[in-house]
């Protein structure tokens, strides 16, 4: 069981990479240069993608979250944490592609345009997450804030958009996209949301080894070696 | 609905009665309050401060810090010699401990409000009078809405040990909403001198709505003494 | 600074992070393997003073052998 546990991770993993490296290939070899904006268009291809899956990531945790103040069990928090980490990691991806594109486009890093505004505080939303939990000592006390923020959170991203939408904008609302930009589009979804996925399973696996093994140097009879108390940033 | 309406202001004149005779919240936020107007004055420097929208921006600063520590300091009285656990045995919904505590929490904001905005409106010369109703009715939808996730969240994170900025941390990044809708509201108001629209106050109200449903909802759970 | 350099920047960006992190995790997954095998060595009955036919001699409370 185990080992063909492992066959199939090697696969996804391998199938992930390869097609990552396809769509980069097919994104700079194929795919048009976009007229007005030049090569620096190319960055949208994995862009939105990621934005895409960062939306996922955060509703995972959200719905992880709902799970443990439904049912209280630990599994559902180590989930939340998981996907709440990926979550941010694409969202530092998002913004600092974002910004690239915005320093070529604009000529500034940063500018308060809604859409910049919008990723920025989902992702103070998603830090201040995995930021709170190693201050909060007890596992059932760290687990059923983290669930009430969790909810909060992801309940706050659509507030935060309408927010926004009261901001004078500069951002491109819709691009017109050739024909095979779209297909290029379409194609990089496909390891982006791999490896987003990837990555969350990868990182759920770890956080249950982690919290199995605190559970056990937890307990006071085993002279265990504990692994990483509240767990950082990976 | 009359007797629930009772319970609510049992709970809160409690915390009000207990604020009144030791003072200890409100003088610590008031000058705290006041200290941040300066420092963010002093730290502007007297061309920005002149120059028109700082003060909004400084007052937000303000209630927003002020209005931690007084969620902090309302859930803390009840930390002490297990006053929590007497609260919860009492013959009352939780959603009445919650909505006592959210009044008690906006009533200690106003009156920090009352202090701290005087005091702003003057040192960076902020005309309110362009628009005073339309500046009451916009911070109090923000007030209410930090109010309602604050006192959630004083809840939650209060039962822990170390608390030192936790809340902050907790509470800044989910009001973030309220801070760019009533900034961008006084910005039209009082930058383009543009009435107060129906469509922002709607937002804000709607924002206030979900803020209050849903920590009330949550606010059963999370209750432990 | 040409929308060249910008785009290679952004794609070194993205790769470094995203491909980056997945790194990270393999590695500490091996990490906590390793730490795993160490506290309980082949699942030796040793360890596990639950099991029955487990070293009494260990357990906290544990019947003497008769």
């Amino acid at each position: 069981m185990n080992t063909v546990n492992k066959k199939v991770w090697t696969a996804y993993w391998l199938a992930t990479a390869a097609l990552f490296a396809a769509a980069v290939v097919m994104i700079f070899a194929w795919t048009p240069t976009e007229a007005t904006m030049g090569t620096v268009q190319k960055v949208f291809y994995l862009h939105l993608p990621v934005a895409i899956n960062t939306f996922l990531a955060c509703l995972i945790t959200f719905i992880a979250s709902i799970g443990y103040l439904w049912q209280r069990r630990q599994v559902w928090d180590d989930l939340a944490v998981s996907s709440a980490k990926v979550a941010v990691l694409l969202c530092s991806v998002v913004l600092l592609t974002g910004m690239i594109w915005g320093h070529s486009a604009w000529g500034q890093w940063w500018t308060w345009s809604p859409r910049l505004t919008f990723s920025l505080v989902l992702w103070l939303l998603y830090v201040a997450y995995l930021v709170i939990r190693p201050s909060i000592e007890s596992r059932q006390r760290r687990a059923l804030v983290s669930a009430v923020y969790g909810v909060v959170a992801f309940l706050d991203v659509p507030l935060v958009y309408l927010s926004v939408k009261l901001m004078p904008d500069i951002h491109p609302s819709s691009i017109g996209l050739a024909p095979e930009m779209k297909m290029t589009l379409l194609f990089c979804f496909l390891p982006v949301t791999m490896l987003a996925v990837g990555l969350i399973a990868a990182r759920y696996r770890l956080q249950r080894a982690e919290t199995l093994s605190m559970q056990q140097a937890d307990d006071p009879s085993s002279n265990m070696i504990a692994a990483n108390p509240a767990g950082g940033f990976t | 609905m009359t007797r629930v309406l009772r319970e609510i202001m049992l709970v809160s004149a409690k915390d009000l009665r207990i604020e009144a005779r030791s003072r200890q919240t409100l003088g610590l936020v008031a000058v705290l309050g006041v200290l941040i107007v300066v420092v963010l004055g002093l730290g502007l420097g007297p061309q920005q401060v002149k120059s028109g929208m700082a003060a909004t921006a400084v007052l937000w600063v303000a209630y927003l810090f002020g209005g931690v520590l007084c969620f902090e300091k309302t859930m803390a009285v009840e930390r002490h010699d297990g006053a929590l656990a007497g609260l919860m045995l009492a013959p009352i919904d939780r959603g009445v401990i919650y909505a006592g505590k959210l009044i008690s929490n906006l009533a200690l904001m106003l009156a920090l409000a009352l202090i701290v905005t005087p005091v702003a409106v003057v040192m960076f010369g902020f005309d309110l009078s362009a628009a005073p109703l339309g500046f009451v009715a916009i911070m109090a939808g923000g007030f209410v809405g930090f109010a309602a996730i604050g006192t959630l969240f004083a809840a939650a994170v209060s039962s822990t040990q170390s608390q030192g900025g936790l809340l902050a941390v907790v509470v800044f990044p989910v009001s973030l909403p309220l801070v760019i809708v009533s900034t961008q509201m006084m910005m039209r108001l009082f930058g383009e001198g543009e009435p107060l629209g129906a469509v922002g106050l709607t937002v804000l109200i709607a924002f206030d709505a979900v803020y209050l449903v849903v920590s009330w909802l949550v606010f059963e759970l999370i209750l432990e003494p | 600074m040409s929308p060249t350099t910008h785009a290679i920047a952004a794609y070194a960006v993205t790769i470094l992070l995203l491909w980056g992190y997945a790194m990270t995790l393999w590695l500490s997954a091996r990490r906590q393997k390793t730490i795993n095998s160490q506290n309980n060595p082949g699942r030796s009955l040793e360890n596990n003073p639950g099991v029955s036919g487990g070293n009494p001699g260990i357990i906290r409370g544990g019947s003497e052998p008769s």
